[in-house]
């Protein structure tokens, strides 16, 4: 039985029209608070319902929020193409409910921010909660092709608050088709951004993994260890879009576009004002780094050590050299270092699956989500070994530190005919920074990654299993944040 | 108490070469090893066609020398300061330091090394270090083994593994003496410089160092004494002092050369004149690049090019048949009568060459002029400092018109694939241009008693014409121009003015050369070579290295004028990574000079600016990083530095415009007339004295409004940057300074521009005068020593270097 609740009135300075709707539903198992959004809301004062002595409470914010303090479920039933679980640290999962195509709903381990984008591609739906996680279920539309919907989003009540609202812009996102067209040509999209802020887009890097690639201001090329330098994909020139695909980052599938941050209507910053700081959307590097003070480090400058031996100049700038070489130390200490912490974490990890398994030994389906993720673990660790080989850090962080001993002590020596052995020292050096940079970035921000993804849409079926995938997620999230190493770098 | 006389009596033979000669280690018959070094990479060692770096450091010095059981290697190592003798193995397992010492060399047992320390000769005992004063009682100095680098190339003698033969570096090509009986052939006779001289264990084929340059680098080349026709590459650039230990080398590029016959036929005996009666020619002689024939009733020497379309193109008139003085294998030496003016008795005696593509013609007596008959348009005579000159029938006023002073002329014939040549290599042998009407006869050569030559140079396309193309609208050239093989190419192009460019590469775009008609003409030709130049290749300049020497080709052509900078300011170092060759393209392609308000320091458009923008981009970021300026007394003392070197960047450009004015009052003094001048020589320096006045004006109006002072100013700025932290290529100070020094530096390049474009103009007056105004011809020859000298200086920031490379110097 679905009883309608309306609301004592509508202001009439809205920002956007607004009509909302709350149902009290109720039946013999469970209370719901059901608010259909038809297009967007504005305050409108305190409401509550009320039935069976659960109690509701909402509260219109005069920027458009609004506020559900909930006695029960809510469900927000709106026209979504696709889900999005944000997080800038691992990258956001998207929920395309064309891909579930015998699912009528899929269950989502929400953090703290969920995002649904509506059908027209100018309102982005928000949920944000400030606490512990909570269990969000996506309720699928019943046809079913190309055009199926998400029609509703069910937040579990173990939150205090929810905060809702609708980002509304022409074009707030936009889902742009992939085809062999744009393979290793600069291609303008068809879509105008609505306003600035960090847009991004997720692309297939390497054939393997979905990345978040932000569009850069101008063209251009970047570097990242696991595929060297490579032209940034995505990037504006002006009001106009473009896209750049190539071998590295493949031309497959959609590209969704759309902000989280950068702007004041953008999730991470209504994130922000309603709940404060959520750490799986923390920025995740600090390019500064204060330890590194004559700041010529990593590629530039090793070119830069390189020109002043080239040019004969190493005595005369010796000191600068010197300190050159403690940036380069320091890095490799930083990173050496950071392979250490993959060797403990995975070790965590195992422990807490074995943990958690021996607790859910009596529930089979839970017992089968984590033996999966205790294989993944397995593999994760196999992985780390090969792509280690026999150099483990510590072996690796001396080597480097060699090298830079003997550049010091060339920078020392006057004269051309050294410059053959710093060549090959900084080469050599670079090499291995360089592999120490990789190992982090494949198995963190690659195999790391995917996994996440793996462990997160196993268990769209499965609402047992969502507190461990939380906990997985969390756990993942945390080690991935990192300053210094390239899991998270874009 | 060890002497010399510890090692084979082998080692040390005088054989009348002026350098006392080491002889090879003995030979190991199983081993195939070549040690080198390599500029900038390191030595290495080559075994089973498998290179391996054996040390980090490189250098000349390095002069790698292999045991006589071959299974160690001698290193010379510089470190820490001290030059030091180092061992490895033949796997180049890490160097092992032995002690102090230079010039060292092996004893036969490969137990001992003698080397030079502190001007002493020593040996040592390698199993226990105990030491020995060589020779105590010698006078003579120390023996330098024959691998050693110096200075310039001499004779690198080395003896057969039999004893019987000796090889040794003269001039440019390696020769091998038998030593009994004394004969001497040319082994080597591709084009460069052929140096170093190894045998094999066998003594049947010799590896040796070949370049296009003296200064290097080399590559090693193997040659089969059988087989001198075709030459195996086995390494690229390396430095020359390398160590071999092989048979026949395995691998590495075959290359054909000329050279290998000289044929003579005829009624030809030694000391006789051939009977004229007979029909048929009386004498050929023939090599690789050309035909010599005189005839019977034909008063003339013939010269006739060895090319697809090679027909009659120089004769000498001859009284009579020639004598043949000398015929074998190697060359043949002939006396000729001359025909002289006077009708007086006169002789030269010619040597025609195997392995060589000129005529050699030396007049008996000093009075004596030779007279090549020569039709042609015109004669080209480069000149690198300015630009070629031209001079065709309608640039003579007088039948027997005069030359400027040139090391060599040329001449373009109908056929493009050969090039005739003369060399006049003595500044006082003059030459004269016969005109008859409107057509070049030939050219008369005062050879003052000394050898002239008279080359032909061959290849399927030698030379190309080119010119403005017919659809620019303001008739600038602009072409794309491909040669048939890598060289240091000329290119030249004649009209009211002329103007010349080396390109050292196989093809090059012209974007904008102007003020040029359609009637004018152009030509390329190969002037040089270049590391990729093929081996059967002869340029003009190999002929003259190969006529009258390394050095003295070096000094008629001023190299080291056209190849290097120098002001009395020192460079700032970081010039040098704008070397030459593989290292840098500065100063690049020459095809396009732009005007200095375009340079740019980010975007590096101006090849003329670039070891500027350097200092900026090192400073301020971009390209290569840049400095953070953290409170760090590197950082403090790294952006001193590069402020005062731009600073003295800058200062240098100032100190060139004052060498251009000093430059300018000196050539004003020379150019005023004097009292018994003729008209002609008048009006001519009247007019020179007149374009120096309207520099002076132009000049005024443009000295640099930027002082040094202010530059200063604004690197204190940046300088109190330091310790404020971050990026210092994001500060307005940083910006701002940029912007004053590119201004400053603009202002002093245009300036630049304009005394260097009147004295290139100035020299080519001078040149075009002489054979228009014979009589102002030493006045015009003053002129133009007197320009050579102002631009022979060149700062490396000036403009216009039209792809004259500023040397090779880096690379060592």
């Amino acid at each position: 039985m679905t009883v309608p609740y309306h609301m004592p009135g509508v202001c009439a300075v809205s920002r956007v029209m607004l009509l909302l709707t709350v149902f009290c539903i109720c039946d013999y198992t469970f209370a719901q608070v059901h608010i259909s959004v038809e297009n967007t809301w504005e305050h409108s004062g305190k409401l509550q319902n009320q039935m069976d002595g659960k109690r509701s409470t909402f509260v219109s914010h005069a920027d458009g929020t609004l506020e559900v303090r909930p006695a029960e479920t809510i469900i927000v039933s709106c026209a979504m193409k696709y889900g999005v679980l944000p997080s800038r640290v691992t990258d956001d999962i998207i929920y395309n409910p064309n891909k579930f195509p015998a699912a009528t709903e899929l269950h989502v381990p929400v953090e703290n921010v969920f995002m649904g984008l509506l059908e027209g591609e100018d309102q982005i739906l928000i949920c944000a909660w400030p606490g512990a996680s909570s269990n969000v279920k996506l309720l699928l539309s019943e046809n079913v092709g190309k055009g199926r919907l998400i029609r509703a989003v069910e937040i579990d009540p173990g939150t205090s608050i929810v905060y809702l609202d609708i980002l509304a812009a022409p074009g707030i996102w936009h889902d742009q088709p992939l085809t062999d067209d744009y393979l290793e040509t600069a291609t303008e999209i068809d879509w105008k951004r609505p306003h600035p802020a960090v847009w991004k887009t997720q692309l297939l890097e390497n054939g393997r993994v979905e990345i978040s690639y932000p569009f850069k201001e101008q063209k251009g090329r970047s570097y990242h260890p696991t595929l060297g330098s490579f032209p940034w994909p995505a990037w504006f020139e002006g009001d106009r879009a473009f896209l750049h695909l190539s071998k590295k980052v493949l031309p497959v599938g959609i590209a969704l576009i759309y902000a989280l941050e950068g702007h004041t209507e953008t999730p991470i910053e209504f994130a922000k004002r309603h709940v404060g700081t959520i750490a799986s959307l923390q920025k995740p590097i600090d390019l500064v780094w204060p330890h590194r003070p004559t700041g010529v480090f990593s590629c530039n400058g090793r070119d830069f050590v390189e020109r002043v031996f080239r040019a004969n100049l190493q005595v005369r700038e010796n000191q600068l050299l010197q300190e050159i070489f403690d940036d380069f130390e320091a890095e490799s200490t930083v990173c050496g270092g950071r392979l250490l912490e993959y060797q403990v974490f995975i070790e965590r990890i195992k422990r807490n699956i074995i943990s958690w398994q021996q607790s859910e030994n009596n529930n089979s389906a839970i017992e089968s989500y984590l033996s999966e993720l205790a294989e993944d673990a397995r593999h994760l660790e196999s992985e780390y070994r090969r792509i280690m080989g026999k150099r483990m850090a510590p072996q690796m962080i001396k080597y480097e530190a060699e090298g830079f001993q003997q550049l010091r002590s060339l920078s020392k020596e006057h004269g051309l005919e050294v410059y053959a052995e710093v060549k090959h020292l900084l080469l050599e050096t670079n090499s291995t920074t360089d592999q120490i940079e990789k190992i982090s970035a494949v198995i963190g921000g690659q195999a790391m990654k995917r996994w996440i993804r793996r462990l997160t849409y196993r268990c769209v079926f499965q609402p047992a299993v969502l507190k461990y995938a939380q906990e997985m997620r969390k756990e993942i999230t945390e080690f991935l944040s990192h300053e210094e190493t390239w899991e998270a770098i874009y | 108490m060890r002497n010399s006389r510890s090692y084979p009596a082998a080692m040390i033979v005088a054989v009348g070469l002026s350098a006392t000669v080491w002889s090879d280690a003995l030979p190991v018959e199983d081993e195939q090893t070549l040690v080198f070094s390599k500029p900038l990479q390191g030595t290495f060692v080559l075994r089973d066609g498998q290179r391996k770096r054996i040390s980090f450091r490189h250098g000349a010095h390095v002069a790698p020398r292999l045991s006589p059981d071959g299974k160690t290697i001698l290193l010379h190592l510089r470190k820490g300061g001290a030059m030091g003798l180092w061992l490895t193995d033949i796997d180049g397992t890490k160097p092992i330091r032995v002690c102090d010492g230079d010039r060292a060399e092996w004893s036969v047992d490969s137990q001992r090394i003698i080397f030079s320390r502190q001007g002493r000769t020593i040996e040592r005992e390698l199993a226990s270090g105990i030491e020995f004063q060589a020779d105590p009682g010698s006078t003579r100095t120390p023996v330098i083994p024959a691998n050693h680098p110096r200075n310039q190339i001499k004779d690198h003698a080395r003896l057969s593994p039999d004893g019987a033969m000796l090889a040794y570096q003269d001039g440019t090509h390696i020769y091998l003496m038998n030593i009994q009986p004394q004969t001497v052939i040319q082994l080597t006779t591709a084009a460069g410089i052929q140096s170093s001289p190894l045998w094999s264990a066998d003594g049947k084929s010799i590896t040796y160092c070949q370049s296009n340059d003296p200064a290097g680098p080399w590559d090693i080349y193997n040659v089969e004494i059988a087989n001198p026709s075709q030459v195996r590459r086995l390494e690229r650039n390396v430095h020359r002092a390398i160590d071999w230990n092989g048979v026949l080398a395995d691998g590495g590029k075959v290359n054909s050369v000329k050279g290998t016959s000289l044929l003579a036929e005829g009624r030809i005996g030694l000391n006789r004149r051939p009977p004229v009666t007979e029909p048929g020619p009386v004498i050929v002689l023939e090599n690789d690049w050309f035909r010599a024939t005189v005839s019977q009733g034909d008063n003339s020497l013939r010269l006739h090019p060895k090319s697809a379309n090679g027909q009659f193109e120089a004769s000498i008139s001859i009284g009579r048949a020639p004598s043949i003085l000398k015929s074998d294998s190697q060359e043949v030496v002939f006396e000729v009568h001359l025909t002289n003016e006077q009708g007086s008795p006169a002789k030269a005696t010619c040597k025609m060459f195997r392995a060589k593509p000129y005529l050699e013609i030396t007049p008996l007596n000093i009075g004596d002029d030779i007279f090549i008959n020569w039709e042609t348009d015109f004669v080209l005579l480069p000149d690198r400092f300015a630009n070629d000159i031209r001079v065709s029938a309608s640039n003579c006023a007088t039948p027997e018109a005069p030359l400027p002073a040139s090391p060599f002329l040329l001449a373009f014939p109908s056929a493009r694939d050969h090039l005739l040549m003369v060399v006049t290599p003595t500044p006082h042998q003059r030459s004269r241009l016969v005109v008859q009407g409107k057509s070049i006869v030939g050219i008369k050569t005062a050879a003052q008693g000394e050898s002239i030559f008279l080359a032909v140079l061959t290849h399927e396309t030698l030379w190309q014409p080119f010119g403005p193309k017919t659809d620019s609208q303001d008739q600038g050239i602009r072409a794309r121009l491909t040669f048939p093989f890598s060289a240091k190419w000329r290119l030249s192009v004649f009209g009211e003015k002329n103007h010349s460019v080396m390109v050292d590469a196989q093809s090059v775009q012209l974007s904008a050369i102007d003020g040029f008609a359609l009637s004018d003409i152009g030509r390329t030709y190969p002037y040089g070579r270049n590391r990729n130049t093929p081996l059967d290749v002869i340029t003009p300049e190999d002929v003259l290295r190969d006529t009258v020497g390394l050095e003295q080709a070096a000094r008629v052509l001023d190299l080291e004028g056209l190849g290097n900078y120098r002001t009395a300011e020192p460079p700032v170092p970081l010039h040098q990574l704008q070397s030459p060759g593989a290292y840098s393209s500065y100063p690049n392609r020459y095809s396009n000079p732009q005007s200095p308000q375009r340079l740019s320091w980010r975007k590096f458009a101006h090849p003329r600016g670039r070891p500027f923008a350097l200092l900026l981009e090192l400073l301020g970021g971009g390209q290569y990083g840049g400095i953070n300026m953290a409170e760090l007394p590197g950082v403090n003392a790294a952006v001193d530095h590069l402020c005062e070197d731009i600073v003295s960047v800058l200062q240098g450009l100032d100190h060139r415009i004052r060498e251009y004015q000093l430059f300018l009052a000196d050539f004003k003094a020379n150019c005023e007339p004097e009292h018994n001048l003729d008209g002609q020589t008048g009006d001519f320096l009247a007019a020179t004295l007149h374009r120096v006045d309207c520099l002076q004006i132009k000049i005024e109006q443009m000295l640099p409004t930027l002082k040094i002072a202010a530059v200063k100013e604004h690197s204190q700025k940046v300088k109190a940057l330091v310790g404020t932290g971050g990026w210092l290529g994001q500060t307005t100070e940083f910006e701002r300074f940029a912007e004053t020094c590119l201004t400053a530096l603009s202002q002093r390049q245009n300036i630049l521009d304009e005394y260097r474009e009147f004295v290139k103009a100035a020299r080519d007056q001078a040149a075009a005068a002489i054979p228009l105004m014979p009589s102002a011809q030493d006045k015009a020859e003053q002129i133009r020593a007197l320009t050579q000298k102002v631009l022979r200086n060149r700062h490396y920031l000036e403009g216009d270097w039209r792809g004259e490379s500023i040397g090779a110097e880096v690379i060592q």
